[in-house]
């Protein structure tokens, strides 16, 4: 255990953010910022409510829920670093860092759900993706059972880095849903209504 | 109610029994053709999220400009198939996702797009053999 400390972590990405960073864990909150210094991140301590460790693409990921009701996501931890970050979270900030199992069972059934400003996708009581509401472009009903989803890409929605052309991405462009029975949704200011169920 | 065809019972699969068996190179944030596990890995914000060959339906590339289009659709009920509708869901009233569409100048997705025609028809060709013994 010991007494509240700083840590350094190499190689983080923050958000959906393509150029990593390093990011600090000192008592009085977290910094994080690109080598170049041109992406800088800080919280302080004070806005962490919750920390959860869970796996993701680039290895895993630390997110802290603020009490402001966002999420700062770090992703690129390594398995081994868990320890770490635990006995860090917990003498720095006093809390517990809870580990959220994905399902990685391979369904495209399951059940959605709108919690905070995300819409899961579960696949039993494991969530198998998340879509974050700020990233959703527009939506409509294709038809009787089916809503599809459209995505801001990276140029619109400045939450990523300049394209580069040396590693191009595999943009998510639109998602559609099959939603048997009755679903209603008939306008926007309904699907509203949804989001704050 | 279950219908007498004998075949029509659904058969589950699942990709990986935990995430830490999710291949490496999802951390590129890039589709993944797994044949091993028989699974396509799709990135979707930040996450890396396996979907079964078997709930693959077909898979569609396009061009325009300078992008390449993949667009996956997945089996669901209700969708007029002709003789496959009698095909078996686990769940026929959970949500489904349907479809995916990705875009990317990326050159590898015409070989990604490929792997995954042959991994359904890999699949497929196990399936018929399946029921071919079954019989």
């Amino acid at each position: 255990m010991g007494e509240p400390r700083s840590k350094q972590f190499e190689n983080i990405y923050y958000g959906f953010s393509n150029t990593p960073g390093i990011l600090k864990l000192a008592p009085s909150g977290l910094g994080w910022k690109t080598s170049d210094a041109e992406n800088i991140v800080t919280i302080s301590a004070e806005e962490f409510k919750k920390m959860q460790w869970m796996r993701v693409a680039r290895n895993y990921q630390l997110r802290i829920a603020l009490k402001n009701g966002n999420a700062a996501r770090f992703d690129g931890f390594n398995k081994d670093m868990f320890d770490a970050v635990r006995d860090l979270v917990r003498v720095n900030y006093k809390l517990q860092l809870e580990t959220k199992d994905l399902s990685v069972k391979g369904w495209n059934w399951g059940k959605t759900e709108f919690q905070g400003s995300q819409l899961l996708f579960n696949i039993g009581n494991k969530t198998a993706f998340e879509i974050p509401l700020s990233q959703v472009a527009n939506s409509n009903l294709a038809n009787r059972n089916e809503v599809n989803v459209e995505f801001m890409q990276p140029d619109q929605s400045g939450e990523s880095q300049s394209k580069s052309k040396k590693a191009p991405m595999h943009e998510l462009v639109e998602m559609r849903f099959y939603i048997p029975g009755t679903l209603i949704v008939k306008d926007e200011n309904e699907e509203d209504e949804k989001k704050e169920e | 109610h279950q219908t007498s065809h004998r075949e029509a019972v659904f058969r589950k699969f699942e990709s990986y029994k935990r995430d830490t068996a999710l291949p490496k190179e999802v951390k590129e944030l890039k589709i993944v053709v797994d044949q091993r596990n028989e699974t396509v890995i799709l990135p979707v914000f930040g996450l890396a999220v396996p979907f079964h060959i078997s709930t693959l339906k077909n898979v569609n590339k396009t061009e325009e400009g300078e992008y390449t289009y993949l667009r996956i659709n997945f089996l669901t009920p209700g969708q007029a198939t002709g003789k496959k509708e009698d095909m078996p869901f686990d769940d026929p009233n959970a949500n489904f996702v349907r479809a995916v569409t990705y875009r990317s100048t990326d050159e590898n997705l015409s070989e990604i797009y490929r792997k995954m025609l042959e991994l359904k028809k890999t699949a497929a060709k196990k399936e018929a053999e399946r029921k071919e013994m079954s019989d």
